[in-house]
């Protein structure tokens, strides 16, 4: 038999229309031949792995495509470019003069709504990097060290720069990538190294208390006590903490407000009354530990140490909101309430609604794209809920009318944000009970598990705004 | 590999460590199947099937070796049973299948060498056919649908996917010569 014709019968059948004769024919000849066997065998497989080996359809990172093209298999291969390397670098030595050194190992790669403080680089996107200390105090930055590693820092957040394969993070969160190129690449923190071993992972230190979190998505990540050498290997979806000079500081309690945020003058006139929210609390599980996780075993996990009684209750400072991969009491949505009974609902012109955004410290915001928020006014039957004893959902079932949505860039974590819509307006007017309760959810889904938990300020929180209403009535 | 016994005795598998060592092998157990069973509907079914005949033999596992092999011996099996049920006239003959049986499991490690060029090769085809393949073989568009995309016959859409199922094959084979003349 031809291979051509070969060829065509194996395709008939991978297509499931082979006739009886056809099928007799492949069959006698796949039963006399070893090599229609082989063919017969590549081919189907190639089928088979087109059709069931979804990773051959997912794009690889840029470094990982790079590092593929690399592979090389045999070390023969290696020797033709090893001899043509050594008389480049042979003829370099007496055809060139020697290029000055130059001093800077890394780059500014992307910047997303950075701030910057102090610190003794340049911070321009682009900019090449040499040893220093980079102090960034709001938003996210990529930077790419020419070891192929890249580090995102995520604000605030300090990081010292030592050479292409080395850094030290002085406090807060760097998520790390590691290709075959930067093996090796260590992240050095006040209590330990962490040593990659091709992989990405994120760390996270606490300044007060030198407390380090380290969580790996993929691949390895070796962590060393700097005190007492002790080594421990991390895993894919694996955690570690390691304690910092024994201030053992739970990471719940550790709440990070920088109360740096600009007391912006509110754009409103002397026409408008504002109400501060005469209730507020979110449902869905308080976070347990720094990195939220969607996993449901380590979420059963935790439910051991979830103490009911400091729910969001107890969570005096924040109300927090996220919206995660996965369904569960994770996710979380917050309700504010506010008593408009000393005013004329039907007089109302124009009505805007305020909130107070400040960093929750629990997961990663590289794992979230720009945010949306939605803001719904909760209409129907409301019942008279009590802050106090809201746990994962709101109780009865409200209906919800929407009105309005606001956007938090990538990498934002605080500053004031609201709905200011005719929308809003009209629900106020329609709305005849002196309560109106109102829902804030953000519609924006998290790229990865453990993305960033939003928070803004509570009714509760000692130097912010509380949720506010602004109102401006008709003039009479 | 081995497995870690959590409920039973030693150098058993619980039920927790099946499930985990099967989804690490769902993959091969469907490459394995498909030789005999083309379609991959049908090869799923096989392999879950496949599962139930695992479970029931796991005492029969040793957790000290690796657990591919041993489940694909099974899946094979079960592929075959699938021919014999269905019966159907133009299947290929028993010696055929005992044959490649035989022969997949001796090819086993260069048909996985053949897999690890398959990427490098996907990303050489042209646009048009690269969109046409991920269509077919990624999103699972029935071949009348690509039909409609691509404002072709359903013979053509065939024809250029074994075409290009050709042009893959002859990519892997050259890369697999250019590494046997290093």
């Amino acid at each position: 038999m031809k291979e051509k014709e070969l060829r065509n019968l194996i395709d008939g059948h991978l297509r499931e229309n082979l006739d009886l004769a056809s099928a007799k024919k492949l069959s006698d000849h796949l039963s006399e031949s070893a090599d229609a066997r082989k063919l017969y065998l590549e081919m189907t497989d190639l089928h088979a792995s087109l059709a069931v080996d979804e990773a051959l359809w997912v794009k690889q990172p840029e470094w990982a495509e790079k590092e593929e093209t690399k592979t090389i298999t045999s070390f023969r291969s290696y020797i033709p470019w090893a001899l043509a390397a050594s008389v480049v670098f042979l003829l370099s030595l007496f055809l060139f003069p020697k290029p000055k050194e130059d001093p800077t190992f890394a780059l500014i790669k992307d910047t997303y709504s950075a701030t910057w403080e102090g610190g003794d680089l340049t911070t321009e996107q682009g900019s090449r990097l040499r040893d220093g200390t980079l102090r960034l105090s709001e938003g996210l930055v990529t930077l790419q060290f020419d070891s192929g590693a890249e580090v995102t820092l995520e604000a605030p957040v300090s990081l010292k720069l030592i050479d292409s394969m080395k850094c030290e993070l002085i406090n807060g969160t760097a998520v790390t990538y590691v290709p075959e190129s930067a093996l090796g690449f260590r992240i050095i923190t006040p209590e330990a190294d962490i040593v990659d071993y091709g992989t990405r992972f994120s760390v996270t230190v606490f300044e007060e208390t030198g407390e380090t979190h380290t969580r790996v998505m993929e691949g390895k990540v070796q962590v060393e006590y700097t005190r007492t050498g002790e080594i421990v290997a991390l895993s894919a979806g694996e955690r570690h903490t390691v304690k910092g000079n024994g201030f053992a500081i739970p990471p719940a309690e550790t709440f990070r407000e920088l109360g740096t945020i600009p007391d912006k003058p509110l754009q409103h006139g002397p026409e408008w009354t504002f109400f501060e929210s005469s209730k507020d609390a979110f449902v869905g599980r308080r976070p347990n530990h720094l990195f939220v996780t969607d996993d449901k075993e380590v979420v059963d996990l935790l439910k051991d140490s979830y103490d009911s009684d400091v729910h969001n209750h107890n969570s005096k400072v924040l109300l927090l909101v996220k919206n995660a991969i996965s369904q569960g009491p994770m996710n979380r949505q917050a309700y504010v309430s506010f008593d408009l009974s000393g005013i004329d609902r039907t007089q109302i012109e124009e009505a805007d609604f305020l909130l107070h955004f400040a960093p929750s410290g629990w997961g990663l915001a590289s794992h979230l794209p720009d945010s949306t928020f939605n803001v719904y006014g909760l209409a129907g039957e409301v019942s008279d809920w009590d802050e106090a004893s809201i746990r994962d959902e709101f109780p009865g079932t409200p209906e919800t009318v929407y009105l309005g949505s606001f956007v938090l860039a990538k990498g934002v974590q605080k500053g004031r944000f609201g709905v200011r819509t005719e929308d809003l307006t009209n629900f106020l007017k329609a709305r005849t009970h002196s309560q109106v309760t109102f829902m804030v959810m953000r519609e924006t889904k998290e790229t990865e598990d453990g993305g960033l938990v939003h928070g803004f300020a509570s009714r509760r929180h000692p130097t912010l705004p509380p949720p506010t209403l602004a109102i401006r009535l008709k003039t009479p | 590999m081995t497995v870690e016994s959590t409920e039973s005795g030693s150098g058993s598998c619980t039920h927790k460590d099946f499930i985990r060592l099967f989804l690490e092998a769902e993959k091969d157990l469907l490459r394995y199947v498909m030789v005999l069973i083309p379609n991959v509907a049908d090869a799923r079914d096989v392999v879950q099937e496949a599962a139930v005949a695992l479970w029931d033999k796991i005492d029969q596992y040793d957790p000290n070796k690796p657990f591919a092999p041993w489940a694909c011996r099974f899946a094979l099996n079960e592929a075959k049973m699938f021919l014999r049920k269905k019966a159907r006239q133009n299947r290929l003959s028993d010696e055929a299948v005992d044959l490649l049986e035989i022969e997949r499991m001796e090819n086993a490690d260069r048909l996985d060498a053949r897999k690890d060029h398959l990427r490098e090769c996907l990303r050489t085809l042209p646009n048009k056919n690269a969109e046409l393949v991920k269509d077919y073989y990624f999103n699972e568009l029935s071949v009348e649908d690509l039909g409609k995309r691509f404002e072709r016959s359903v013979d053509a859409i065939y024809k250029t996917l074994q075409r290009v199922r050709q042009t893959l094959h002859a990519c892997i084979e050259n890369k697999i010569q250019m590494e046997a003349k290093l």
